[in-house]
């Protein structure tokens, strides 16, 4: 289901990004607040699984009717999977932002520092008001 | 920033829960619920837009048609009373376009402009400094903050028995009621490459009559679902596909007689057409589902740039990303395949003719 809420069992970062720690890989999405802003997603430019990235650097790209926005790496590390549903149903980011709506898997090389650097869920609420 | 001039019918956008945006200086709906299923209730059924934002601008008096034919590119003088010369243009001393506008026959004496929101007091100005310049005498009256306009668009026009009017394209009739509401104007017009209406109230009047037109079950579309609608029927946005700086001939915009007498850019014009231009406008579609091309992007052939979009986005009729853009006049060979620079990446798309939508 749908919801306005941020969930509080993950981190977030000013970008409008969520990372959830699923064991050592971390599952990446964008926030309810950012799908809202970008309504109607139309594509998703998903990154190549494999790929290295940094912490802040643009990996992926959300297409919506209004316009296209870049999508940052919260963290270091490799990218492991995709949301290959998204090819079909790039809507799927607004109907469901926090779990059918998952971007992208990474293997951090550097949890233990760059994790604590995200925001929690109380942070990032007084980010969006 | 100077501050946003609120559409008269704000209040029923924000009763609908409208996402209120900007455009060309005011304050307008942007999405009701969802652009996509906006823009496709035209193409399938009947959407309902806030068009108050467009200029209205009277012009009267015995001078007006001559003047008035000197300032239009088509002829004037043949107009009759009741009918719209739509679209056509008023053009600068170097035939671009100072607007792309309509024109209704009111009276005899008495004409209707209505023009881009954006040269709303370009155009009064231009029509101000014309008239001192060729000593015509009109009198110009913007009537555009004291009314409302309303358009009603789609394939299911028929459908609405309150607006069973029988006027033809190009024509208009005034100060009529529908359902009891009076207006000053409907005409059988838009913007959206559907059948539809223009209608024109005082400002209470229109937000009656945006009620009454919601219980008829008509789909309240916002400026997004709009630019969708008119890039899907290749209609050229000004600021976008045309400017001071774009004459008709390379925007292949056929908005000009060139039988009648004098007109400003005429001479321009005719010089153009003998010489040929340098580029032009095209259509492209995407033929990857994902590349959706954007203002600005870069139109390549196979190693060379040779144009770029000046509007582009995807259209939920086609499915596909759509753009119009403007090209080196050697590559516009409509079917031929060129490529799209979007983010640094080239994607394939072919070369075509506007409309993409076909009714």
């Amino acid at each position: 289901m749908s919801s306005t809420k941020n969930p509080i069992d993950r981190k977030y970062t000013k970008d409008h990004e969520w990372a959830l720690r699923e064991g050592d890989i971390v599952v990446v999405g964008i926030t309810w607040y950012a799908q809202s802003k970008l309504k109607d997603i139309v594509f998703v430019d998903l990154p190549k699984v494999g790929k290295k990235v940094n912490k802040s650097e643009p990996v992926a790209v959300v297409e919506s009717v209004k316009t296209a926005s870049d999508v940052y790496s919260p963290l270091s590390g490799e990218i492991i999977e995709v949301n290959k549903e998204l090819e079909t149903s790039p809507e799927l980011i607004n109907k469901d932002p926090y779990n059918k709506g998952w971007i992208f898997k990474i293997k951090p090389s550097n949890l233990e520092k760059e994790w604590n650097e995200l925001l929690d869920a109380k942070d990032y609420e007084k980010l969006i008001q | 920033m100077t501050s946003l001039i609120p559409t008269p019918l704000k209040e029923v956008h924000v009763e609908l829960g409208a996402e209120m945006g900007e455009f060309a200086g005011w304050e307008v709906a942007s999405i009701y619920s969802n652009s996509i299923e906006e823009s496709l209730a035209v193409r399938n059924d009947l959407g309902l837009f806030d068009v108050s934002h467009m200029g209205r601008i009277i012009v009267e008096g015995k001078n007006s048609q001559n003047f008035l034919d000197l300032i239009i590119t088509k002829n004037v003088k043949k107009l009759e009373r009741g009918k719209i010369i739509i679209p056509t243009a008023i053009l600068n001393e170097k035939a671009g376009f100072v607007d792309d506008v309509s024109l209704f026959r009111l009276e005899k004496e008495r004409f209707l402009i209505v023009c881009n929101a954006i040269n709303r007091i370009k155009v009064i100005n231009w029509l101000q400094s014309k008239s001192d310049e060729f000593g015509m005498e009109v009198l110009i009256d913007d009537i555009t903050l004291e009314t409302a306009m309303i358009a009603i668009q789609g394939r299911k026009i028929q459908r609405l028995s309150n607006l069973n009017y029988n006027i033809n394209r190009e024509s208009f009739i005034s100060n009529i009621s529908i359902s009891g509401i009076p207006i000053k104007l409907i005409s059988r017009s838009g913007w959206t490459g559907e059948d539809g209406f223009e209608i024109i109230t005082d400002i209470d009047n229109g937000k009656r009559l945006w009620r009454k037109l919601l219980d008829d079950k008509i789909k309240p579309c916002g400026i997004i679902a709009r630019d969708i609608l008119r890039l899907e029927a290749g209609f050229l946005l000004y600021g976008n596909e045309i400017s001071e700086n774009i004459n008709p001939i390379m925007a292949r915009y056929w908005i000009f007689s060139l039988k009648k007498d004098n007109y400003i850019g005429k001479e321009v014009l005719e010089k153009i057409l003998d010489e040929g231009v340098d580029e032009q406008r095209v259509g492209l579609i995407m033929k990857e589902k994902g590349a959706i091309p954007r203002h600005g992007n870069e139109i390549y052939s196979i190693k060379s740039k040779i144009g770029y979009i000046t509007s582009g986005g995807y259209s939920p009729s086609l499915d596909r990303g759509i753009a119009m853009g403007y090209i080196n006049s050697k590559h516009a060979l409509l079917g031929s395949t060129v490529y799209v620079k979007i983010r640094d990446k080239l994607y394939e798309a072919k070369l075509t003719e506007p409309p993409f939508y076909k009714k």
